[in-house]
């Protein structure tokens, strides 16, 4: 990688091949294929997440106290937008070229229109190997994009099963406040903010002493817990046959729709090819953390092999493995 | 101490449920409950767990008439959309007025 000439497309998809995370994803895949007891421990996997998240919201919250109110504010309007039309505009794809039902189409919706946060790092990762590192305020642009989409999804949903309702009265285990209330307490949200919180109060000087905990180890944690996040996903492999070819060619049709949009915007609100390309992966990635449990709670009826299978075993392998390079190539012609 | 006749209510369910099922159990009545962590395969899976075969398991010791309550109630909430079982067994316990 010499600064000097700009690589090939092939290129760049082959760095992106052989690095650690992208490896470390296909020997999880492995394991998991040859039915080795390989995995993770439990709480081993929790640790790993607590520390990237509050490792990302650290770093973004230093960085976003040096970045100006005036270069945020383009982006943040750039990413609610995006947040309040994917969940819509996966809503209605999956409606119309797929032709699931509504409750399984505002399932899947609520996944697309949030947002996977392991993705989101991979994409940082990606773009400062290729010499284009991202606006440092993009964890910010990822906790503004993670609950708007799940919610409208979900009242899509909602809406449409209340017409639906013949006979059954099921009502679904949790209320929308209740849901609300756990969507925005979640481990995640609580780490990814209050690391903002927490980096932006105390400013570079307080950083410094704990920099090297939580930037030394960084790549290092996102190796291991993206090994298990291939076991995790092979484990989802066997649920391919099932749901068919519609959602499988969704389940790539969607990012590169979103991703190309999210380029094309961040492009437009004045980001860098890294921070376009960023954002185009956040927009293009599906979340399996937060939506998953709110969509079993309120919407029960939308079958989980749907939008598991789509978020874990289809979209985040693509994203990983083409996706990111793709929208970086996409930002690379933006940028001209 | 006597030892009185009492129903051992143990509800095995995908964990996304495990809180709204204590909610439930708390407000028939139930003055405990314990909860573990369990793995296993059912039926009709419908897990959303990061690990499939995840599941839990809620125990609560009561009265034949509040298990028989738990039970049903439960039946009518959760059965439709979800996958877990609910089964009561005969235990004795010594201590009966902590129930």
């Amino acid at each position: 990688m010499n600064g000097d000439t700009p690589l090939a497309t092939l290129d760049i998809l082959r760095a992106n091949l052989l690095s650690p995370i992208v490896l470390a994803f296909a020997l999880g895949i492995f394991a998991r294929l040859i039915r080795s007891e390989l995995a993770l421990p439990k709480d081993l996997y929790a640790s790993l997440s607590i520390y990237l998240l509050l490792a990302l919201g650290l770093k973004g919250g230093v960085e976003l106290s040096e970045s100006s109110v005036h270069a945020i504010a383009w982006p943040a309007l750039a990413t609610l937008f995006l947040g309040c039309l994917t969940p819509v505009s996966a809503y209605f794809l999956l409606r119309r070229l797929g032709r699931f039902n509504s409750i399984d189409a505002a399932g899947m919706a609520a996944h697309y229109g949030s947002v996977s946060a392991v993705t989101f790092i991979a994409a940082q990762q990606f773009t400062a190997n290729m010499g284009a590192t991202a606006e440092g305020f993009m964890p910010t642009l990822l906790t503004l994009l993670e609950s708007p989409g799940i919610h409208i999804a979900l009242a899509i949903g909602a809406l449409k099963r209340a017409k639906l309702q013949t006979g059954n009265s099921e009502t679904p285990a949790k209320s929308k406040g209740t849901i609300l209330h756990e969507i925005l307490t979640a481990r995640s949200m609580i780490l990814l903010v209050g690391g903002l919180v927490i980096g932006l109060l105390m400013g570079v000087k307080g950083y410094e002493p704990i920099k090297p905990f939580f930037e030394t180890g960084f790549k290092g944690a996102l190796v291991l817990f993206i090994l298990e996040m291939g076991i995790v996903a092979a484990t989802r492999f066997q649920d391919l046959r099932k749901v068919g070819f519609r959602l499988i060619g969704l389940g790539i049709l969607l990012p590169i729709l979103h991703g190309a949009l999210g380029v094309l915007l961040g492009h437009w609100a004045g980001l860098s090819i890294g921070g376009a390309t960023v954002l185009g992966t956040m927009a293009a990635s599906a979340s399996y953390i937060a939506a998953p449990p709110a969509v079993r709670m309120t919407l029960p009826e939308a079958n989980p092999a749907y939008y598991l299978t789509a978020s874990l075993a289809v979209t985040f392998p693509f994203n990983l493995v083409i996706g990111i390079p793709l929208y970086y190539q996409i930002a690379l012609w933006l940028q001209g | 101490m006597a030892n009185i006749n009492f129903k051992l209510v143990t509800i095995i369910s995908e964990p996304v449920l495990s809180s709204s099922l204590v909610t439930t159990i708390r407000s028939l009545g139930a003055t405990g409950f314990t909860i573990s962590d369990v793995y296993g395969e059912g039926s009709g899976e419908k897990s959303i767990g990061e690990v499939p075969n995840e599941k839990v398991k809620i125990e609560v010791v009561a009265d034949a008439d509040l298990a028989k309550e738990i039970m049903a109630e439960i039946a009518k909430n959760y059965f439709a959309n979800y996958s877990l079982i609910v089964y009561a067994s005969d235990i004795q316990v010594i201590r009966h007025e902590k129930f």
